[in-house]
């Protein structure tokens, strides 16, 4: 067992309150703590169940040719697994996010979506096909 | 079509089934200015320059060391009054705690969500319940200043392990109990216990927090602070919240069949208003009492306007993922979606600021519900509230005296920590958190103390009494009964458990074949498992409910009062209740037909409770002494009196059982027992006694108005019967009931 006990994902967002409405209200994750800081201000969300996945340069490629058709993604990708990520993706959409790519079934039976969030993070929605 | 302000809906508001209307006018704002005193970074955060007047009385009150209670109406800017106190005291120290209580995690979540929007300075808010991680546990413990968390944590959670939160209750300024009208009854027995260990335990890290209660608007604020909390609160109930103008409707269906009681389907009224008001543009929310009524009155409705109207109607339950939930309410008050029927289980937790019109499927059973759903009428200045009736008794007296629901005051949320099946657990467990002695009486209470010295497994030392068992006394037992001998209700498929019931009720409402209720959606029992006390249910979707029949006896144990009220021995006392469930009946959802009665075998269950008992006089009962007549009149008078109980006690007319016998083996007369269905009971049979004058006078109008002739499901049949509404005298409940109104007025 590792002594790591939470991955935790920080984004530094330009516009706080569009991406706390797109995350938070759109996409619909619970708000676990707020704080301040000197004029600053935090919103922690919870989502779940946190891993990390490494992948080489070359799976990268793979994943981006299925989803999109072409390279897209940086070093960083944020993807969530939602009950339906076509319905789901369609609601973010109108929350100002852009539709990269999807939904397309991958060969390990995922239905994912790929989205540029408000705040140019970009999103992977995935749900795993019964 | 929609001029601002004009009420469009005025030519709708005519017919045989307007029972009442009126409009009661737009009220301004009251403002009183900002506190001098006021942190200067919260003045920047606030809506505007001033603060109406409650919140200001609230503000002053916090900021003289007070406990308050707040009850003012929805949208009032409850919140922001409790809040300002708080967060003042942090922005200037931010090592000073406050815990927030809140009866759900969604209005946790709510209110966190608010917090994080206020962007006060130093605040560190946090949510602290069952799904927090335990790692993360600690480090709110150690670093946050404003928790919110359930009564249900703070009982099993926190108070147990209060060394691990000395630093929280070592600075602990405040605790806020939201939403408190919600913790009555059982509830409210136990959250008065978890509040008086949290204040006991406080005291013992050197803090005394004082308390902000925020309710609906209730009869008894003080009261209801005094019983949750064991402390003396200043009220803030002048609400000086700008109010829109309202017109209030109250529908009754017609009535098809006046013996029978029998009106036209208050589903297919709603569906006929709602799409006559959609049509014309005009956002509308409709309430149900279950899913599958909010179900139909969305087919019926989609049935009756143009396509695109259609489309633009959405039903809104429980079940829905937070981000439907969202969407629809999006949607909603974008105007994209004009008419959302809901189940009432949900007008807490929806977001969705001002509609157009609001229209109530059914009185929600507390004025107080009520109020909450008509409080979304009222965009653009005006709004639309409408009370459909159904043909419970209630309904119909309310149809018939629109001043009794819309005049009098709100009833009272009654609760009783001291009921010994509650509170003896919470002294239980309050010895393990700390010795109990005589300084505790403060707190805890004097009953705690003489309930301590009753309790086998404490123990009296020289620091008082201890917990002298070897297992933790508080993971003993829940906050949402009287005891821990329940059944658990799981749903087959996805092994969901639904809910917990007391043995006592369990063989009643979830008996093998029986169709239970839970949160608007109907389940039917598949098997009841006596041993492993588990209740295995699938989802039901037919059209039949059912109805228990059972044998009940009633013993009195100890008589606490007796006085001579309305020319009869009115009594208050315990009794205890003994039950046998032998049957049950198939019901037709239609037209109430008797479908099918099936037997079943269950063992007898008895529980000790508050009762009130009245035995009438032989000239009382002059010509309804021959039976049958004898035991129906009685019967009736004990059903009707029943159904008018939650005029005066904030309860459900479920909580109360009744009783009636042509001679009691104990008072060797006639009797009418009236008993709380809660083992222990919670005072709200008490509430009966102090009003009983009212309560029997009320009674009698309601019969005398009542258009049938003998008897019908809107006067003197109950929807609970254990005898399944056999024997019913409703001509002799009336004879009966007028003749203790004339002694009440001629004694005096
Ligand atoms: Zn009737």
């Amino acid at each position: 067992m590792a002594d790591v006990r939470e991955l935790r994902l920080v984004l530094t967002v330009q516009d706080f309150d569009g991406a706390l409405s797109f995350y938070r209200d759109a996409l619909g994750l619970d708000v676990e703590a707020v704080w301040a800081s000197e004029g600053g201000h935090v919103t922690l969300l919870s989502a779940g169940r946190a891993t990390l996945e490494l992948v080489d340069e070359a799976h990268a490629a793979e994943i981006d040719r299925l989803e999109v058709g072409r390279r897209v993604a940086g070093p960083v990708r944020v993807a969530f697994q939602v009950p339906d990520s076509g319905a789901l993706a369609d609601t973010l959409e109108g929350a100002g996010a852009t539709r990269i790519a999807g939904p397309v079934t991958t060969p390990w039976n995922d239905r994912n979506v790929r989205l540029e969030a408000p705040d140019g993070t970009q999103l992977t929605l995935f749900t795993p096909v019964e | 079509m929609t001029t601002a302000g004009a009420a469009t809906w005025d030519d709708l508001l005519d017919g045989e089934e307007l029972a009442h209307v009126e409009t009661v006018p737009a009220t301004d704002a009251r403002i009183a200015p900002l506190p001098e005193d006021l942190h200067p970074r919260l003045r920047e955060i606030l809506p505007f320059d001033g603060l109406y007047e409650h919140q200001r009385a609230a503000w002053d009150a916090a900021a003289s060391g007070e406990h308050l209670i707040l009850a003012t109406g929805t949208a009032s800017g409850k919140s922001l009054a409790f809040n300002l106190p708080v967060l003042d005291a942090i922005a200037r120290n931010p090592k000073d705690r406050a815990l927030y209580l809140y009866p759900t995690k969604a209005l946790a979540q709510d209110q966190a969500r608010a917090l994080g929007e206020l962007r006060a300075p130093n605040v560190r808010a946090a949510i602290y319940d069952g799904d927090t991680p335990g790692e993360r546990r600690s480090q709110i413990r150690r670093w946050a200043n404003l928790i919110l968390t359930n009564p249900d944590m703070l009982h099993v959670g926190v108070l147990p392990h209060h060394d691990r939160w000395a630093d929280v209750l070592h600075n602990l300024r405040y605790i806020v109990v939201d939403e408190a009208h919600v913790y009555r009854g059982v509830f409210g027995s136990h959250v008065g216990n978890v509040l008086r260990r949290l204040r006991r335990l406080a005291g013992v890290y050197g803090a005394e927090p004082q308390l902000l209660f925020a309710s609906a608007t209730i009869a008894n604020p003080g009261e209801l602070a005094a019983a949750l909390g064991g402390v003396d609160a200043t009220v803030v109930d002048r609400d000086a919240a700008p109010r829109a103008e309202r017109t209030i409707a109250l529908w009754n269906p017609e009535l098809l069949d006046a013996e029978l009681g029998l009106r036209a389907s208050p589903l297919g009224e709603a569906s006929r208003l709602m799409a006559a008001l959609t049509t014309r543009g005009l956002r509308t929310i409709c309430f149900a009492k279950s899913r599958k009524a909010a179900e139909l009155i969305h087919k019926f409705t989609v049935d009756r306007v143009d396509s695109a109207t259609g489309k633009r109607l959405a039903p809104y339950r429980a079940g829905y993922t937070p981000i439907q939930r969202r969407e629809i309410e999006r949607r909603l008050v974008e105007g994209e979606l004009l008419g959302v029927s809901a189940t009432d289980a949900l007008e807490l937790g929806i977001d969705i600021g001002l509609l157009d019109c609001a229209i109530s499927v059914g009185f929600p059973g507390t004025v107080a519900s009520l109020r909450q759903q008509w409080g979304r009428a009222g965009r653009r200045g005006h709004g639309l509230a409408v009370l459909i009736a159904s043909e419970d008794a209630l309904d119909q007296y309310f149809m018939r005296e629109p001043a009794m629901l819309l005049e009098r005051r709100v009833e009272a949320a009654i609760l009783d920590h001291a009921n010994p099946r509650v509170l003896d657990g919470h002294v239980r467990a309050a010895a393990f958190e700390a010795p109990v002695d005589d300084a505790d009486r403060a707190t805890l209470g004097d009953e705690a103390l003489e309930r301590a010295a009753l309790l086998p497994d404490l123990k009296h030392t020289k620091s008082g009494y201890v917990w002298a068992g070897r297992d933790y006394p508080a993971g003993r037992f829940g906050l949402r009964s009287t005891t821990p001998d329940t059944f658990t209700v799981v749903e087959a498929q996805s092994g969901t458990v639904l809910g917990l019931v007391e043995r006592e009720r369990a063989y009643s409402t979830v008996h093998e074949g029986a169709i239970y209720l839970h949160l608007g959606e109907s389940y039917l029992v598949r098997e009841l498992d006596l041993q492993a006390r588990t209740a295995v249910v699938t989802p039901y979707s037919g059209d039949y409910y059912t109805q228990a029949k059972k044998d009940t006896n009633t013993a009195i144990e100890e008589t606490l009062r007796t006085e001579r009220r309305c020319g009869l021995d009115l009594s208050f006392g315990r009794i205890s209740v003994t039950e046998q469930v032998v049957a049950y009946q198939k019901k037709s959802v239609r037209d109430q037909s008797t479908l099918e009665t099936v037997d079943l075998d269950l063992p007898e269950t008895s529980f000790e409770t508050e009762a009130i008992w009245y035995l009438p006089e032989r000239a009382q009962l002059d010509g309804l002494e021959k039976m049958p007549t004898l035991l129906g009149t009685l019967h009736a008078a004990e059903h009707s009196m029943i159904a008018l109980l939650p005029l005066w006690a904030m309860c459900d007319r479920w909580d109360i059982g009744g009783l009636s016998t042509n001679v009691h083996f104990q008072t060797n007369r006639p009797t009418v027992f009236i008993y709380d269905g809660h083992a222990g009971g919670v005072g709200i049979t008490e509430r009966g006694f102090n009003a009983f004058e009212g309560w029997v006078s009320d009674t009698a109008r309601m019969l005398e108005g009542c258009p049938c002739n003998d008897g019908c499901p809107s006067c003197v049949q109950s929807p609970k019967c254990g005898n399944l509404n056999e024997m019913l005298d409703k001509g002799g409940a009336l004879t009966l009931l007028r003749r203790l109104v004339a002694a009440s007025t001629s004694a005096t």
